[in-house]
C-alpha cells in the first residue's frame, strides 16, 4: 500500500483501547436490552435503549423483533399510534441508509407500513427510487418498491415506464429487466402477444449495443420462452424463422462473441430437425468460449 | 500593403528598432512628455506581456505565481481580446465602431495604434420587432342608461365575474376592480368595466438596450471539457475562487434536418433513435476500440483519422457523427488532414469528460468567457503582477545580437525586461494570411430545445463548407436578460460571416417582422448580429528575436481551450524549466499545513490538560 501512513506500535494499542471501549460498550447494552426482553418490559425507554443497540449493529435481529414487541403493546395502549409508526419509519431509513441490504431492515419497514392506518406510499416510492439512483440492482429495494405498488394499486403501466427509464439510464441493469419480466408476466396473454414485436426491438437494441451484456440476452430468451408457452407450434415456429437475420446479422460482425451463437443455439433448440446448425453452433462456440467446454450438454 | 510598408521601412537591417507606431518625430516626442505622469516607477521586470487574451493571461498568472515580476499591457481597454464579452451596448458600440473606421485603416497614422485591438469585419446588426400577445385586463369607460334598473346592473358584475373566473391569468391585479366600485357609488350613470382582450405586447430594441447589463456577449464563445487541461489547469491554480460553471445540458447534432441527440456512451447508444441495428454495433465497436490501448498500438496515428474511420468500416452517417460532435476537431482544424493521433485523442477526451460534472462533456462558464482569461490576471495582480490596459508598445528595443532588451510602451518610456511576449495581433510581420471566423449572434425569445437551457449542436456541412458550431445559452448562466437565449454560431469563413450563417439562422429562428406574428414552430429572433473575427496564425518561418516569444490562438472556432492552456505551460516551462505552473506555491501549502498541524498540537495539548485534570480530580 502506498502513501498510507504506517501505525506505529503506539497508535495501534490506542487503537486496540478505543476498539475494546466500543466492544465492552455493546456488550454491556446487549445484556441490558436483553434483560429488559427477559422482563417484558415494552416501554418508551426500552424502544430508546434498543435502538442505540441497533444503531451499534443494525443485524441483531434479536433486537428487531423486540422492537416490534414494543411497538405492538405501545400501539395497544394509544390511541394514536401513526406518530409512533412515523418516528420508526424515519428509524428504519438511517438503518437502510447505513446498510441498504440489511433483510431485518426492510421486513420491519413493511411491518410498520402494512400497520398503518393511511402510509404515505408516494414517500416510500420516493425513498426506493433515490435508493435505486445509488444502487440499481438492490433486490431489497426492487422487491419492496413492488410490494408498496401492489398495496397502492399503481397501474402495470407505471411500474413497466419506471423499469423502461431504469433501463434507459443503465440497460445492464439486470434488476430492471428483471422486473420487466415480472410485469410482463402478470399480463393477460393476448396484450403479451401484442407488445411483443416492439419489445424484442427494444432487447435487441441492447444487445446490439453491446453484445457482451448478458442482462439483454437473458430478458431475449425470456420473452421468446414466454411467447412460445402461449402460442400454437405454428405461431411458435413462424416467429423463431424471424428471429435469426438480426442474430446472423450480429453473428457476422461479432463472431468471436459467445451469446449471439449461444443464443441461436437456444432458438435452434426449440425448433425441429435442426441437429446439423446446432452442431455447427457448438463447434465454435467451443472456438470462441474454451472455458465452457461442457455447457452445450446442457443445452442438448 | 499595410503589413510591408510597416516592415519595409527596416527591411535589410537586423530589428535595430521595429516601429510599432509609426513615431513621428515631433508629435510623439509632445506626446511622450504630456504622459510623463503616467510613467511607471519600476523599469525593469522579468517578463512584459502584451494582450490579455486567453494564452498571455494564463501566462501571466502562472509567471506571477513563481514570484516573478510581471508587467501586462493590452491596447484595449477590456481584458480577454478575441475572449473578451460584452453587454448589448458594449457589442454594439464595438459593431459601430468597426462599421465606420475601415477607410482609416489607409491612413498611414491611425492603423498602428489599431494592432492588437479587436478587429471585426463584415459586422452587422438588426433589432427584429418581437410581438407577443399578452392577456390583459383593460378598464373601460361604459355609458350605462340612467334607466338601468338594479337587477341589470348586477347582471353585468356577475358576467364581469365570470369572465374573471373564466380567464385566471388577468394581468392587472385586483385594486382596480375597488377603484371601479368606489367610482361606481356616486355616477351611477357612467361606469368603469373591465375587460380581458388580447394585446400585442412588442419588444424592441429599447428593451435589449435598457437590459444591456443582463447581457454578456462572448466574442469567441468556449465550453470548458471537464476532463481537459483547461479544468485541470483551473483547479491547479485554485482560479476557481473567481470562476463559476454550470454543467452544458445537453449535446445535439443536425441529421437530415432535425435535432438529434449525439451517442458518446452505451446508454446514448441504445437510447439512439436515428440508427440501424448494425450502426448502433459499429459505433458501439469503434468507441470501444479507441479506449483500449493494445489496439491503438496496432494502427498507425499518423494516418489522416478519416481514413481511420473508413477502414474500420463505418459508414458516412456514422463517420460525420464521430467526426463533428464527438470529436469536435474540425471546427478549429483541416478535417481532411487530422491525423488519427488527435481524432483518437480528441474522442478520449469527450468520453473521460462525460459524467465527471454532468451528462454532458461540457461545462458552460458563467458570465461570459471573458471571465476566464480575466481570472488569470487577477491571480498575476495577485502576486504582485502590473496591470495596464489602453497601454501598447510602439517599439521593441534589440541588442546588437538581435535579441530583445525592452520596449518603448505608447505613453513614450522605456521599459525592461528579460523576456517579452506578446499575442501575435500586434506583430503582423509574422502572421500568415489571415483567416477569419464567421460569426453570428442571435438573441431569441426561448430555447431551441424545449426544457434545455445551455445546448451544443453541431451543424454538419452539406458538402465543401465548414461545420457549424451551435452553442445556446440560457439566463442561467447570467449572460442573458431573464427570458432570454442567446445562440453563437460558428464557423472558419468561406464567404462573409451572414453569407456563412444566414441559412442555419433561417433553418432555426423565425425572423418576426410587423406583419407576421411569432411562430409556434420555432423561436422568434429579436437580435441578430454578424461579424467576422480575425484568427491570427504564426508564419514559422521566420524566426523571432531571443527572449521574444508569440502566442497564437490554435484553438480558434474550436469547443475547449485546452490547448491554449497547453501553450502558455509550454512557454512557461520554456522561461522556468524547474519551477511548477500554476500550482499553488509550495511555501502557502506549508503554511497552511504548518497551521493546521499547530491547531492538531494546540487540541492535543488542550486534551492532555483536560486529562491531566482528570487525574488531579481523582
Amino acid at each position: 500500500m502506498h502513501s498510507v501512513r504506517r501505525r506505529t506500535a503506539e497508535e495501534k494499542e490506542e487503537k486496540r483501547i478505543a476498539e475494546k471501549a466500543h466492544i465492552d460498550k455493546f456488550c454491556k447494552l446487549s445484556e441490558t436490552v436483553m434483560a429488559l426482553r427477559n422482563n417484558e418490559e415494552l416501554t418508551k425507554e426500552a424502544l430508546k435503549t434498543a435502538g442505540t443497540l441497533l444503531e451499534m449493529n443494525f443485524e441483531f435481529y434479536t433486537v428487531w423483533n423486540f422492537r416490534r414487541e414494543i411497538i405492538q403493546r405501545l400501539s395497544e395502549e394509544n390511541s394514536d399510534s401513526d406518530a409512533l409508526y412515523k418516528e420508526e419509519l424515519q428509524f428504519i431509513q438511517n438503518a437502510i441508509m447505513a446498510n441498504p441490504k440489511s433483510y431485518w431492515a426492510w421486513f420491519h419497514r413493511k411491518w410498520i407500513i402494512s400497520r398503518m392506518s393511511q402510509p404515505s406510499y408516494t414517500k416510500e416510492i420516493f425513498l426506493c427510487n433515490q435508493l435505486l439512483e445509488k444502487d440499481t440492482r438492490n433486490f431489497h429495494c426492487w422487491g419492496y418498491r413492488r410490494w408498496i405498488c401492489q398495496k397502492m394499486g399503481a397501474g402495470e403501466q407505471e411500474i413497466f415506464d419506471f423499469t423502461t427509464k431504469k433501463i434507459e439510464h443503465l440497460f445492464s441493469n439486470y434488476s430492471a429487466w428483471h422486473e420487466r419480466s415480472r410485469i410482463l408476466s402478470t399480463y393477460p396473454a393476448q396484450q403479451l402477444k401484442g407488445l411483443l414485436q416492439s419489445e424484442l426491438e427494444y432487447v435487441q437494441n441492447a444487445f446490439f449495443t453491446s453484445p457482451d451484456d448478458q442482462s439483454a440476452w437473458f430478458y431475449y430468451r425470456w420473452l421468446i420462452a414466454k411467447f412460445i408457452e402461449n402460442s400454437t407450434e405454428e405461431e411458435a415456429s413462424q416467429l423463431l424463422e424471424t428471429q435469426f437475420e438480426p442474430l446472423d446479422q450480429l453473428i457476422e460482425v461479432e463472431p468471436n462473441s459467445r451469446w449471439p451463437l449461444n443464443t441461436k443455439l437456444y432458438l435452434l433448440s426449440k425448433m425441429n430437425g435442426r441437429g446439423e446448425e446446432m452442431k455447427e453452433i457448438l463447434v465454435k462456440l467451443r472456438e470462441v468460449d474454451p472455458t465452457h467446454q461442457k455447457y452445450p450438454e446442457l443445452n442438448s | 500593403m499595410r503589413r510591408a510598408r510597416v516592415m519595409g521601412g527596416r527591411q535589410g537591417e537586423p530589428w535595430a528598432a521595429v516601429d510599432n507606431h509609426r513615431q513621428h518625430s515631433n508629435v510623439a516626442k509632445d506626446k511622450m512628455e504630456e504622459n510623463r505622469d503616467k510613467w511607471l516607477d519600476d523599469t525593469h521586470y522579468d517578463v512584459i506581456l502584451l494582450g490579455t487574451g486567453m494564452v498571455e493571461s494564463v501566462l501571466a498568472g502562472a509567471v506571477a505565481r513563481v514570484g516573478k515580476k510581471i508587467l501586462h499591457l493590452d491596447a484595449n481597454d477590456f481584458y480577454g481580446f478575441q475572449y473578451s464579452s460584452f453587454n448589448f451596448v458594449g457589442l454594439e458600440e464595438l459593431i459601430e465602431s468597426q462599421k465606420h473606421g475601415e477607410d482609416e485603416e489607409d491612413n498611414e497614422w491611425s492603423v498602428s495604434p489599431k494592432r492588437g485591438q479587436v478587429e471585426l469585419k463584415n459586422a452587422e446588426s438588426r433589432l427584429y420587432p418581437l410581438y407577443k400577445y399578452v392577456k390583459k385586463q383593460k378598464t373601460v369607460e361604459k355609458e350605462i342608461p340612467s334607466s338601468s334598473s338594479d337587477t341589470s346592473h348586477e347582471n353585468t358584475t356577475e358576467d364581469l365575474n365570470a369572465q374573471n373566473e373564466s380567464n385566471p391569468t388577468p394581468v392587472e391585479p385586483s385594486e382596480k376592480t375597488e377603484e371601479e366600485k368606489r367610482e361606481e357609488e356616486p355616477k351611477e350613470e357612467k361606469k368603469m368595466v373591465s375587460e380581458i382582450i388580447e394585446v400585442e405586447e412588442l419588444v424592441d430594441g429599447n428593451e435589449m438596450e435598457k437590459k444591456s447589463r443582463h447581457f454578456n456577449i462572448d466574442l469567441s464563445p468556449k465550453y470548458l471539457y471537464a476532463s481537459g487541461e483547461e479544468v485541470k489547469n483551473i483547479v491547479l491554480a485554485k482560479a476557481t475562487t473567481y470562476l463559476e460553471y454550470k454543467s452544458c445540458d445537453a449535446m445535439y447534432t443536425l441529421y437530415e434536418s432535425r435535432i438529434q441527440p449525439v451517442p458518446c456512451s452505451k446508454a446514448d447508444i441504445f437510447n439512439l433513435k436515428y440508427a440501424s441495428l448494425l450502426e448502433k454495433r459499429s459505433l458501439g465497436k469503434f468507441l470501444e476500440y479507441v479506449q483500449k490501448e493494445e489496439n491503438l498500438a496496432s494502427i498507425d496515428v499518423t494516418q489522416p483519422f478519416l481514413s481511420l474511420l473508413k477502414s474500420q468500416g463505418l459508414n458516412d452517417k456514422l463517420i460525420s457523427i464521430i467526426m463533428y460532435s464527438i470529436t469536435f476537431a474540425p471546427f478549429h482544424q483541416n478535417r481532411e488532414t487530422m491525423t488519427s493521433e488527435e481524432g483518437i485523442h480528441r474522442i478520449k477526451l469527450t468520453v473521460a469528460s462525460i459524467g465527471k460534472y454532468g451528462r454532458t462533456p461540457f461545462l458552460v462558464q458563467m458570465y461570459g468567457i471573458s471571465e476566464l482569461p480575466q481570472a488569470f490576471c487577477r491571480i498575476a495582480a495577485v502576486y504582485g503582477g502590473m496591470y495596464i490596459l489602453r497601454r501598447s508598445v510602439r517599439k521593441l528595443l534589440l541588442d546588437e545580437r538581435g535579441d530583445y532588451r525592452g520596449i518603448v510602451d505608447t505613453e513614450g518610456q522605456t521599459l525592461t525586461s528579460d523576456r517579452f511576449v506578446a499575442n501575435l495581433s500586434y506583430f503582423p510581420k509574422y502572421q500568415k494570411p489571415i483567416r477569419y471566423l464567421s460569426r453570428a449572434v442571435i438573441v431569441t425569445d426561448r430555447s431551441v430545445v424545449d426544457g434545455q437551457e445551455n445546448v451544443i449542436l453541431t451543424v454538419p456541412p452539406k458538402s465543401e463548407e465548414n461545420p457549424i458550431l451551435f452553442m445556446q445559452n440560457g439566463p442561467d448562466i447570467n449572460v442573458t436578460s431573464s427570458d432570454r437565449y442567446i445562440v453563437h454560431l460558428t464557423c472558419h469563413s468561406v464567404y462573409t460571416a451572414r453569407e456563412d450563417l444566414d441559412g442555419v439562422v433561417d433553418q432555426f429562428f423565425h425572423r418576426s417582422t410587423t406583419e407576421e406574428p411569432s411562430h409556434a414552430e420555432k423561436p422568434s429572433m429579436c437580435y441578430v448580429a454578424y461579424f467576422n473575427l480575425p484568427v491570427y496564425a504564426r508564419d514559422h518561418s521566420l524566426n523571432l528575436p531571443g527572449n521574444f516569444y508569440l502566442t497564437d490562438d490554435s484553438e480558434a472556432g474550436g469547443v475547449g481551450c485546452g490547448e491554449l492552456f497547453r501553450q502558455a505551460e509550454k512557454l512557461f516551462h520554456t522561461f522556468y524549466p524547474s519551477l511548477p505552473f500554476l500550482t499553488v506555491p509550495e511555501e502557502e501549502e506549508e503554511k497552511k499545513e504548518e497551521e493546521k498541524e499547530e491547531e492538531k498540537k494546540e487540541e492535543e495539548k488542550e486534551e492532555q490538560d483536560k486529562e491531566e485534570q482528570e487525574k488531579e480530580e481523582r
